[in-house]
């Protein structure tokens, strides 16, 4: 990492500690069964730490609830997410971030999708296309080094 | 009446503790292997008094990460790997101990090798790479391997690799979303043709049986079959050769990235599989016409046989006798290599 921070003085987003999610009645039925919503998702991904800054991912607007969706009956989840800058070269990382922390959670049943949201990045569809190259991702993943800075980003994600 | 072909389950053979990347069959015995990102290669044979498949072998000592694809020499008596770790291994087996042997480990890709394939005679091995290269190598006596050639014309990830199957002509699939043909002239390799017609990552190709057709799958989701025509002006003479083009598009083929496609050199059938779970078999449905129009349909599709993951790969037996020609080897993220009979 550089020594000099890509976007030295980011928009902090003031942001809650717990769950916006209201706990609902079937939540603690055993008979039924219990889909997946976005929020849910979210509340996996939004404490993720940024590479870069001593914050979360939420408290940078990097992800947003409105930007995750989850469609139950076909087992898929989309998440997008902006980075804070449109050159921001840690975009990649970040991806890789949210993938993971979703690969440890999510059941296997789930087919993720990660994505920067249209237009926020100059090399979108370059970044997109090796977040969702699972070779890519599994090459990635082997380098122990790169899996070491993905682990201490999810640290702050794990510990809530 | 003619009925659909089905596939039935022959045997669910387990041991990778990591999903598993690629399976090959072996040219002359009822035998393949698979390799995984356990970092271990396991040989799997049918013992024919019971019926039953078998691991007989587990080569695990040599590669330090993900060993991408294998695959035997045309003799049977070679079996190369291709790992994340740069490296390609060939391996030998040792005819009185029956164990497989480091014969020569070929290093020169800058990071992951990606697919390792050997032409028809046996003489030369092809790898490709993150590094957007391919390498060619002619086997030098018994255990040496020289590096011919080094092809980068590709601009970004050279996903696979296949030799055609009579000729010494190489189709290489690509992160670029194209398609390259590979020809020699007088010991330079050049590329004689590149396909670009796929909208995104190709993961994988492979030829008919003659040769003169091909089959592609990509990210895009679709399968896409080309035919070769002959060159426009083979008076010229110098580098003319047979181009290939898309004669059809199956559009939508699986409903997410298509990882796998074998073309079977005994029954013509064509096999893909990928991330929405499904293996999927496809068929010509009519000689090609006047206008040079084909068409393809599926024939059969397995609906998650390896339950929710994804399938890396399939390859049909090559064997014509005793029907082993109708077996299909699947290789899934579950860890699990699963063998199919079509009936």
């Amino acid at each position: 990492m550089s020594d000099t921070l890509l976007n030295a003085n980011p928009v902090v987003y003031d942001v809650g500690l717990v769950s916006n999610r209201a706990r609902r009645p079937e939540d603690e039925d055993e008979n039924v069964a219990d889909p997946f919503d976005a929020e849910e998702i979210f509340d996996l991904i939004r404490h993720i730490n940024d590479p870069e800054h001593p914050l979360t991912l939420e408290q940078l607007n990097v992800t947003q609830p409105q930007l995750v969706s989850v469609d139950n009956d076909r087992n898929h989840v989309l998440v997008q997410f902006t980075p804070t800058i449109p050159h921001c070269s840690m975009a990649t990382l970040i991806g890789l971030c949210i993938r993971v922390r979703l690969l440890r959670s999510l059941p296997d049943r789930f087919k993720v999708d990660i994505k920067v949201s249209d237009g926020s990045h100059q090399s979108e569809h370059a970044v997109n296309k090796q977040l969702n190259d699972k070779e890519r991702v599994a090459a990635a993943l082997e380098n122990s080094h790169l899996l070491e800075v993905v682990n201490q980003c999810l640290a702050t994600a794990v510990e809530r | 009446m003619s009925t659909q072909p089905t596939l039935q389950l022959v045997a669910e053979l387990t041991g990778h503790t990591d999903r598993v990347w690629a399976v090959s069959w072996h040219p002359t015995l009822p035998l393949f292997a698979s390799c995984s990102g356990d970092k271990s290669v396991r040989l799997w044979k049918l013992d024919g008094g019971n019926g039953t498949w078998n691991c007989v072998s587990v080569l695990d000592d040599a590669h330090k990460r993900t060993i991408r694809s294998c695959a035997f020499s045309p003799d049977g008596r070679l079996l190369a790997t291709a790992s994340f770790d740069a490296t390609t291994i060939v391996w030998e087996r040792d005819e009185d101990s029956g164990e497989w042997e480091n014969l020569a480990t070929l290093e020169g890709h800058e990071n992951e090798v990606k697919s390792v394939a050997w032409s028809q005679s046996g003489s030369l091995l092809a790898t490709c790479s993150r590094d957007k290269s391919i390498w060619i190598w002619e086997v030098v006596g018994d255990s040496d391997f020289e590096c011919l050639s080094v092809l980068q014309e590709h601009d970004q990830d050279v996903k696979m690799i296949k030799w055609h199957p009579n000729e010494e002509v190489l189709a290489s699939a690509s992160y670029d979303d194209s398609i390259r043909i590979w020809r020699e002239d007088d010991d330079d390799w050049y590329c004689s043709d590149t396909l670009k017609e796929h909208k995104s990552t190709v993961w994988a190709v492979d030829f008919n049986k003659a040769g003169d057709m091909l089959a592609s799958v990509s990210d895009d989701r679709s399968l896409k079959i080309w035919a070769t025509r002959p060159p426009k002006n083979s008076a010229l003479g110098y580098r003319q050769n047979p181009t290939y083009h898309c004669v059809a598009t199956l559009t939508e083929h699986h409903s997410r990235t298509i990882y796998s496609v074998a073309w079977s050199k005994v029954n013509n059938l064509i096999a893909t599989t990928g991330a929405d779970n499904c293996v999927r078999i496809v068929a010509q449905q009519a000689a090609a016409d006047a206008s040079g129009g084909y068409t393809y349909a599926v024939c059969a599709t397995l609906t998650a046989p390896h339950g929710y993951n994804d399938i890396n790969s399939a390859e049909w037996c090559p064997l014509e006798k005793d029907g082993h020609g109708a077996l299909l080897a699947t290789a899934g993220d579950d860890g699990v290599v699963r063998v199919w009979r079509l009936i």
